[in-house]
């Protein structure tokens, strides 16, 4: 594509970047932002430099955060003998929004994927064992994506937490609410009903 | 089910061709690059709806046409049945069955049980052993559709084992540990496969058998032998195996030891068909292994498959060119389609005793002729 001014060919470049846009995108994008007040273009280039340089990791569970704990970990309300292991932060507010789990989490940063050049050593797995080891925490949940990636990543911790006889669960794999029995692939059917939920009548 | 007529338009060395078969068996004759397998690569498209040749369908169109169009009727169970496969040079092909278009090409395959034996099928035989795995694997996974999952999520973590032991090897490590999570996430899959694997194969030779005996006279007894380095098909037989090549593993930085390194080997009379079988045993080797699978499709299927046979009297012997004839006289139900440079052999073959009904057509440049 050829670009009347050298602004917009770079402004274009750069969107393009990003995951989900294409090319046309970008410049649909670019040419909306030079619509808009220089105002509003300085707010968006002001955010996205913030972002970038302000923002940090939490020092005790890796997740996004302004300070050096963040709000969830330095929270009094939550539980912190229960630890949730999650990949990624957007895992970390997928959970939240349930507002179903009121304990710590622990962000790895990746699941074990040598495919992709990926070892334990460049996730946060150690710091997780040493949390653990230092801490009041009785109870770990793995809430991994259910593929070979994440069974692998709680296999491997689940062997290096042995020796400090914590709880270990996962997350229950099973047919998605709303979804008709028919319609659920054969090796998620046949999980769930290996790992059936017991079902008690109240009075 | 039968195949009643077919039209081609422009496919393959064929301008414009109608034919009607007999839904028995059906023969075309004529020199090499007559163009009687495009005939059976047409029926393969209207089954199947790819050709069994090149993978590109572009190759498909005749030289210097932009289009081809293959029609015919299928006859089930009395019903007549429209299938067409046209293709059209940089906007694809189009499959219509009974005038609905197909959305995806998968729902149509099933639809028409077809079987090939193809002159270069002998490659099961004498080629590498990534293509016997193979034919077992589809043969399997057909009618088993548990072991297709287990096969594809052996093959998923076994890329992750071999890319762990390539980024050790690199960067000069070995972590032993982690070598054995992806194990323990590899070992039941593995044992499902050779379990797939061993109960399908004894299920298979007596088939086989059958058609090997009827083909071949005297006393050549084939044995189709399952090579694995599994001995002790259980978590602990697999660890050990494990254990026992996690060396070898390290230093050539991928997996040496699992059912992906299983093999066929083909005996005739305990020598390796591969090495001792003359061109005429390693054929009759493939056209049993092949009827076969025929006979495993009829009985899933209980639809009486199509059979393309392409080429396949050549370099036999007389005595079992008539064996397979009467074969395909008693044995074989379903239509047949035979290709063959010589007249004079087929008609031989398809004079004595047959019950069958024998439709012959002359192949010539393109165009092919009722006899």
């Amino acid at each position: 594509m050829e670009y009347p001014s050298k602004a917009i060919e770079n402004a274009v470049n750069e969107l393009a970047n990003l995951p989900g846009i294409g090319k046309k995108t970008a410049l649909r994008l670019a040419l909306h932002i030079l619509k808009q007040t220089e105002e509003n273009a300085e707010k968006l280039g002001e955010s996205i430099i913030t972002l970038r340089k302000n923002i940090r990791y939490c020092d005790t569970c890796f997740n996004i955060s302004d300070e050096a704990t963040c709000n969830i970990c330095s929270n009094q309300r939550r539980n912190k003998e229960i630890l949730c292991v999650v990949e990624d932060t957007k895992d970390v507010i997928a959970l939240e929004n349930t507002h179903q789990f009121n304990g710590l989490y622990h962000v790895l940063g990746g699941l074990i994927n040598p495919l992709q050049g990926i070892g334990p050593s460049l996730l946060n797995i150690d710091p997780l064992i040493k949390r653990i080891s230092e801490s009041s925490i009785k109870e770990v949940i793995f809430a991994f994506s259910a593929n070979i990636e994440g069974d692998t990543t709680a296999f491997y911790i689940t062997k290096k937490l042995k020796p400090l006889g914590v709880k270990i669960s996962s997350i229950a794999r099973g047919i998605p609410v709303g979804l008709d029995l028919e319609f659920t692939d054969e090796v998620t059917l046949a999980r769930s009903i290996l790992n059936r939920t017991q079902i008690t009548a109240s009075e | 089910m039968y195949f009643a007529d077919l039209n081609l338009t422009h496919f393959r060395n064929y301008y414009q061709q109608e034919l009607h078969f007999s839904p028995q068996i059906n023969c075309f004759v004529g020199a090499n690059g007559s163009g009687k397998t495009n005939l059976l690569d047409a029926l393969h498209f209207l089954a199947l709806t790819r050709g069994f040749r090149s993978t590109q369908d572009k190759f498909a169109v005749k030289k210097g046409e932009t289009y081809f169009f293959n029609g015919a009727t299928l006859v089930k169970n009395e019903a007549k049945l429209k299938i067409d496969v046209n293709y059209l040079k940089g906007k694809g092909k189009k499959v219509i069955f009974n005038q609905k278009p197909l959305v995806k090409m998968s729902e149509h395959i099933g639809r028409i049980p077809l079987i090939t034996i193809l002159p270069n099928d002998t490659e099961l035989i004498n080629g590498p052993s990534a293509g016997r795995r193979k034919f077992l694997d589809m043969l399997i996974a057909q009618y088993d559709h548990s072991y297709l999952n287990h096969l594809i999520h052996y093959e998923k973590i076994l890329a992750q084992r071999n890319a762990l032991l390539k980024l050790m090897g690199e960067q000069r490590f070995f972590d032993k540990e982690q070598v054995e999570i992806w194990d323990t996430q590899l070992i039941p899959h593995g044992i499902a496969i050779y379990k797939g694997r061993e109960s399908f194969l004894r299920d298979f030779m007596p088939y086989f058998e059958e058609f090997f005996k009827k083909i071949v006279s005297n006393e050549e007894k084939p044995f189709i032998e399952y090579r694995s380095q599994i001995e002790e098909n259980t978590i602990d037989g697999w660890l050990k195996l494990m254990a026992e090549h996690q060396e070898r593993d390290r230093v050539q930085q991928y997996t040496t030891g699992g059912t992906h390194r299983d093999d066929l080997n083909f005996h005739i009379n305990d020598h390796s068909a591969r090495n001792f079988g003359s061109q005429g045993q390693q054929k009759t080797f493939v056209i049993s292994l092949k009827l076969a699978q025929y006979r495993l499709l009829e009985k899933h299927t209980n639809i009486h498959p199509i059979l393309l046979l392409d080429d396949i009297f050549d370099k036999l012997d007389e005595h079992r060119l008539q064996s397979i004839a009467n074969l395909l006289d008693r044995d074989i139900q379903g239509q047949t389609f035979i290709t063959d440079t010589s007249y004079e052999r087929l008609a031989e073959v398809f004079s004595k005793n047959i019950s069958r009904e024998v439709k012959f057509f002359m192949v010539k440049d393109g165009v092919a002729q009722e006899w």
